[in-house]
């Protein structure tokens, strides 16, 4: 290949990248909502209809560093995953089929679990369960 | 020296104690169960490599590295590697290379973004960033991204580190860091040796570099750029040098983009593009005879199927059959007053299988392919231009 087509298809496949990133951030790619909530009695309580608007959203608190992403995995059930990597602790970023440590390139389905090394370890999970009431998911972060 | 092995022995002493308290594959598990503020880990690799044509081997132990980190708050960490190359560091005579590959403080801003500071390493590439033997495919790191961009390339300076809260998947970096020494710059090294790697840097020329990471639908896209001086002399030296001397002087441009895409079902795929061009190349040469390049361009693309897929689709193990191929121009353009050497223009094919038997253990073996265009027999050995190894290795990150 000579220089100058290899400058000319290096151009037009970043224009193709850029492309691409517009079109797919419009397409279904967009971010999960945040939620920020407070921790009382080491406990994070997300009204259902946060889950009624999007089955995934990430959820923020000043007493974690990290977010956690809570989704609802099976009717009804609910999941609340720490987006701490397990490798060398840096933070994830949730995209729409996995989760991945930009850092060291570890892999993590959206259950947490390792798709790929380095990490070893899944994701740390929180327990979740229903409030008494029925209408909020409680995320109990002692667990 | 009695010091610098005083300090890699207590080095081992520490990892060896921490193994005996940490529950095995609890690094982590340590970390977020009891809050230990602490982190010990690290990674290395040793290869048998076999060149065909000379039918001579090597045995080396390529690198092992100890990571030490610490965090101090919620907000402030500390990270570290400090790196053994080639096993052993003796005064006087040709050897490995003890060094810091990493040693920042990360401050975080909020969830989203964080800011490093201290010797690291710019998202620039595949490897350079994700450079864990347990990354990659085949004994050796990909060539490109160690002839053309200089991984694992690290400089003195300040990062920002963040993820877009508009559109999932999509992170952002940016830094400033040192500059380049171009008066390292060399025939088939091309930016390489002009590194400083956080050893007595001259910060009066500077870099930018920034970079676009991805993720989407299982793909890993990512763009990045550098632009940095490469002078960072006084001005007096400069002018008699004739050479641009300031921030930005005797600029070095670097641009990247790269893809990479793992299914379910065990197919890999990653590929990158690279294109480098330093305009002053005639002036450096003027000034230091080092022959540094006008332009410089490469590419990879490289396919690999997890057979163990077929068998086990949810199997810790894996074994990746692949092949990769590879090819750069380390003197797409020469100045004026340099030579062509043809053996830059460079092509490796790469192929071979990479056995996981758990995470973090690597076993691979592999076989590489080299041919080069005509050397250049003033500036190269003319046998250098084909040949083939077989390599076999090991590796391990924890």
């Amino acid at each position: 290949m000579k220089r100058r087509d290899f400058i000319t298809n290096t151009s037009k496949l970043g224009a193709c990248a850029l492309l691409g990133i517009t079109v797919l951030s419009h397409t279904g790619c967009a971010s999960y909502p945040l939620f920020k909530a407070k921790v009382i009695d080491k406990t994070l309580s997300i009204p259902l209809t946060e889950f009624i608007k999007s089955k995934r959203l990430l959820v923020r608190t000043s007493s974690i560093e990290f977010d956690i992403f809570a989704h609802e995995f099976e009717a009804g059930k609910y999941r609340a995953t720490l987006l701490q990597c397990t490798h060398h602790n840096e933070p994830v970023t949730v995209s729409d089929q996995k989760i991945y440590c930009p850092s060291h390139g570890s892999t993590f389905a959206l259950d947490g679990q390792v798709t790929k090394a380095p990490a070893k370890v899944g994701l740390k999970h929180f327990p979740t369960r229903l409030s008494d009431d029925g209408n909020s998911v409680l995320i109990l972060l002692e667990g | 020296m009695k010091r610098l092995l005083i300090l890699i022995i207590s080095g081992y002493s520490i990892g060896a104690s921490a193994q005996i308290i940490t529950p095995e594959d609890s690094l982590n598990a340590g970390l977020v169960s009891s809050n230990n503020p602490t982190v010990i880990s690290g990674y290395g690799e040793v290869k048998v490599e076999y060149n065909t044509q000379s039918q001579l081997a090597n045995a080396n132990l390529t690198r092992n590295i100890l990571f030490f980190g610490h965090k101090f708050n919620k907000r402030i960490a500390f990270f570290s590697e400090m790196e053994l190359e080639d096993a052993k560091v003796e005064g006087g005579s040709p050897s490995g290379e003890v060094s810091m590959e990493q040693l920042f403080m990360k401050f975080g801003i909020n969830n989203d973004i964080y800011l490093t500071a201290g010797l690291f390493i710019p998202r620039i590439g595949i490897i350079n960033e994700n450079h864990l033997p347990t990354t990659f495919n085949g004994n050796d790191r990909p060539y490109l991204e160690k002839y053309l961009i200089p991984s694992t390339w690290r400089e003195i300076g300040v990062g920002l580190y963040g993820r877009s809260r508009r559109i999932a998947g999509l992170n952002y970096s940016a830094a400033l860091v040192n500059g380049l020494n171009s008066e390292k710059f060399g025939n088939g090294n091309g930016i390489r040796s002009g590194r400083y790697k956080g050893s007595d840097a001259n910060a009066t020329n500077l870099a930018l570099t920034g970079a676009l990471l991805y993720y989407v639908r299982g793909f890993r896209l990512q763009a990045s750029a550098y632009y940095g001086g490469s002078a960072g002399i006084a001005k007096p030296i400069a002018d008699s040098l004739q050479l641009n001397a300031g921030a930005f002087g005797t600029p070095v441009f670097m641009t990247e983009a790269n893809i990479q895409y793992q299914s379910e079902s065990g197919f890999e795929f990653k590929a990158i593009g690279v294109f480098s061009s330093i305009k002053d190349a005639e002036s450096i040469n003027r000034a230091y005879a080092n022959n540094t390049p006008g332009k410089m361009w490469g590419a990879y693309a490289e396919v690999g199927y997890n057979l163990m897929k077929a068998f086990k689709k949810d199997s810790e193990r894996s074994l990746v059959l692949f092949s990769r191929f590879e090819a750069m121009d380390l003197n797409a353009e020469v100045s004026n007053n340099s030579a062509y050497d043809g053996s830059l223009n460079k092509q490796f094919l790469v192929s071979g299988l990479t056995y996981s038997p758990t995470r973090g253990v690597i076993v691979k073996l592999d076989v590489a392919l080299k041919k080069t265009g005509t050397p250049n027999p003033i500036l190269t050995d003319v046998s250098d231009s084909q040949f083939s190894f077989i390599n076999i290795g090991v590796g391990y990150s924890f």
